[in-house]
């Protein structure tokens, strides 16, 4: 209740903005079962993820796409401008979105957090996950699809 | 056959079949509630709120307003005998009793000119574009403008961002109801597109009324919503246009020969915030109301024009304009408004072979607003807000000034918050109810004053709540049929929601109301009861359940409105949803008076519920 009144005097960035606690939770979860190091170092283009990352003590932020460790996508745009330079790399960064059709857009995502009904949803394709060799925990099991 | 009891019983029987959640699916679904309860239009210092989050509404498998109005206690969902939405009804002969039930679409009102309440309308309407909706009791905070109302819906529309592609369905049910709603959403470069069309053809249950043609509500509804948003700005464009039957009309007995209705609405607005503390709008809203009633004994109003039947079309148009300035000093969050708003009569239909004399075609309103939300501890807000507005209308009738005081105090500790809000509202009469009385009694503005308290208690899976109202209207409108000038109301709401798991979630309620010096009655009980529970049987499969209970004074009887839903995702972009309604068709009903037209005897009243029984099966498309 108490941000509530911490809200009304401070005001949102946007209409449909994230409420940065749980968001950092989950993807401090996601980032570091795809990664096995302390910080993983992410790049991200979206301004309100990156106020939310900034916060994070266990995921840093990089400008430095070939650094990146994982770049989270938010539009498509942003991705089809990334797309030239990721397909140069020897060693690519693992791609995640938010967008469900993201998933079809390109082999590179290996799964997606994206909106359906008023609830979060998590997806991942098997093959991709293989493909760039990441064994995720039992706890993701329920949330990998074969195809 | 299940009764209610048994019902309750196996919904309750079904919360112990609880599936074992991984710590990751539970942070899925805090993560889901708290971006839910984060969207900026969520404000719980506004006053006491009635929150349907998308996931609610999803879960609940609402598809109309009315399927979540019917919800509210306090005041619930309700046709009058014209089978238009006017949840305050009294069943008598008034023309249009809910003006003071405002609802607002993404912050801007829908005010249908002549009838002062865009619920009439849009109190069924078809609510897929709708992200999530926000109930108020009396006036919220005054943050922007605002009508003074008894309680104020806010529909809050879809964000492209979390809904972009294409979304289709269909569905089919009883009596040949179907429906279909297609919805495209995008962003580009900063700005988000949304358009929604959906059609409605509802054919229900004809009612006896002795006569062998038995009355009609039945409709057919065609729905566009549209908007464009950036940063700074966005544009609405709705169209909406209903036929259909009136139910028992204008005919004193309920026995009309001819009783048919065609409304058609446009509603453009224009909202900008040139800086971060400026915010603007601008509305435009237009409705025609093509009527064709007829009946041999004269019609209710119209009789003192001689012939018994109206045919034509009534246009009415309302112009609004509003200036908001909003900014931090210190503790102090201050914000000021000024609003214009232009009502206008512009047709009238014929009666018979006169032509009534109109003069009082136009009605404007000025409002100014100031409001300081003072923050006085890191725990702790005052607030107080009050507003000013000059009514004026021409063809003879006296202006109003009328006031808003308001006056809130919010406290939290830990898991604990109260609130606690004091109102003086004055109320102007509509200019519908202006224009069919003889009286300039009428004219007298309503003044309601209500005292109201919030306690709540909220742990990460689940949350309960109190609420005491009470409130006094003095020279009240609620009474046309009375000399009795003033009424006063106490009602206790209780109600709370419950994770069980993941996948299972239950939502309560319990109301009690005393109303004394109501429509004819010295005094009225009312109680109400709700449960609802929503869980996945498979990954795939959800139910739902619904079980709304109704019972009050007048007649003690007990009136159950039981939902059920069960859908089944087939893949990730389409789904299947098995859906009944008022399953033991004993829902809650109206009572419309009927008069002998040549007696001017009370006959025995009409008994409608406010939705019939009904099954539909539904298809569901993403791509």
């Amino acid at each position: 209740m108490k941000k509530y009144l911490l809200s009304l005097l401070l005001g949102f960035s946007s209409l449909y903005g994230l409420e940065s606690q749980t968001t950092l939770r989950l993807y401090e979860s996601l980032f570091h079962a795809f990664v096995h190091k302390p910080t993983p170092l992410v790049y991200v283009t979206s301004g309100e993820y990156e106020k939310i990352f900034k916060q994070s003590k266990g995921l840093h932020l990089t400008e430095d796409l070939t650094q990146a460790d994982i770049v989270l996508v938010t539009d498509e745009s942003m991705f089809l401008a990334l797309l030239p330079l990721l397909k140069k790399f020897q060693k690519k960064p693992i791609v995640f979105g938010t967008q469900r059709k993201f998933l079809q857009l390109s082999p590179l995502f290996i799964g997606t957090l994206y909106w359906k009904k008023g609830r979060v949803q998590l997806r991942f394709l098997s093959e991709r996950l293989k493909r760039a060799n990441i064994v995720l925990p039992e706890k993701f099991q329920r949330y990998i699809l074969e195809k | 056959m299940f009764s209610p009891a048994k019902w309750l019983l196996l919904s309750l029987l079904g919360v112990t079949t609880l599936s074992m959640a991984t710590e990751l699916d539970t942070l899925l679904v805090r993560f889901s509630q708290e971006n839910q309860l984060s969207k900026k239009t969520i404000d719980e210092n506004r006053g006491h709120l009635v929150l349907f989050t998308r996931e609610r509404l999803e879960n609940m498998h609402a598809r109309t307003l009315d399927d979540v109005f019917k919800t509210i206690p306090v005041i619930y969902y309700h046709q009058n005998r014209y089978g238009l939405s006017d949840p305050l009804t009294s069943g008598a002969f008034e023309p249009y009793r809910s003006d003071k039930i405002r609802l607002y679409i993404d912050g801007v009102e829908i005010t249908q000119g002549w009838i002062g309440s865009g619920v009439m309308l849009y109190g069924d309407m078809d609510i897929n574009f709708v992200d999530h909706i926000e109930f108020y009791y009396a006036t919220p905070s005054l943050d922007t403008t605002v009508e003074p109302a008894y309680l104020s819906i806010f529909l809050y529309s879809k964000d492209a961002s979390r809904d972009s592609g294409t979304q289709m369905r269909l569905g089919v049910g009883t009596r040949g109801y179907n429906h279909q709603t297609l919805q495209y959403a995008t962003q580009e470069k900063g700005r988000s597109y949304m358009i929604n069309f959906s059609h409605t053809y509802n054919p229900q249950e004809k009612i006896d009324n002795g006569e062998d043609s038995p009355l009609s509500r039945d409709f057919e509804r065609v729905q566009l919503f549209a908007y464009t948003k950036g940063e700074s700005d966005s544009f609405h464009l709705q169209l909406l246009e209903k036929n259909m039957d009136t139910l028992g009309g204008l005919s004193y007995d309920a026995t009309p020969i001819d009783s048919e209705a065609r409304y058609r609405n446009l509603h453009l607005d224009y909202l900008f915030e040139p800086t971060s503390h400026w915010k603007g709008q601008l509305v435009y809203e237009r409705l025609e109301s093509r009527v064709s009633e007829s009946d041999d004994h004269g019609l209710i109003y119209l009789s003192r024009y001689g012939e018994g039947n109206v045919s034509g079309t009534l246009k009415t148009s309302t112009l609004s304009g509003e200036l908001t300035y909003a900014k931090l000093y210190g503790q102090h969050h201050i914000s000021m408004g000024l609003k214009g708003r232009q009502k206008r009569l512009d047709a009238l239909p014929s009666y018979g072979e006169s032509e009534p004399s109109v003069t009082f075609t136009k009605e404007g309103t000025l409002s100014l607003f100031f409001q300081d939300q003072y923050s006085f501890t890191s725990n702790s807000l005052l607030s107080l807000g009050m507003e000013y507005s000059l009514v004026s209308r021409n063809g003879g009738f006296d202006n109003s000034n009328l006031w808003q005081m308001r006056l809130g105090y919010i406290q939290t500790q830990g898991e604990w918050s109260y609130k606690s809000y004091l109102y003086h509202t004055m109320f102007s009469v509509s200019p519908l109810s202006l224009y069919v009385s003889d009286s300039t009694e009428v004219c007298e503005p309503q003044h309601t004053i209500g005292f109201t308290q919030e306690i709540r208690y909220t742990q990460e899976d689940y949350w309960v709540r109190g609420m005491l109202l009470w409130m006094q209207d003095k020279n009240t409108h609620l009474n046309y049929t009375t000399n009795e000038k003033e009424t006063s109301y106490f009602f206790l709401i209780s109600d709370g929601a419950y994770q069980l798991s993941p996948e299972m979630s239950l939502t309560m309620q319990f109301y009690y109301a005393r109303y004394n010096n109501i429509f004819e009655l010295d005094s009225l009980d009312d109680y109400s009861g709700f449960l609802t529970l929503s869980h996945h049987l498979e990954d795939n499969v959800k139910l739902y359940e619904g079980l709304i209970w109704h019972q009050n004074s007048i007649d003690h009887q007990n009136y159950f409105d039981a939902t059920l839903a069960l859908s089944w995702e087939l893949s990730d972009v389409c789904c299947v949803t098995l859906k009944g309604e008022n399953l033991f068709d004993n829902a809650k009903e109206t009572q419309f008076v009927r008069v002998n037209p040549e007696t001017g005897e009370m006959l025995e009243p009409l008994s409608i519920s406010n939705s019939d029984r009904r099954v539909t099966v539904e298809v569901e498309y993403q791509f």
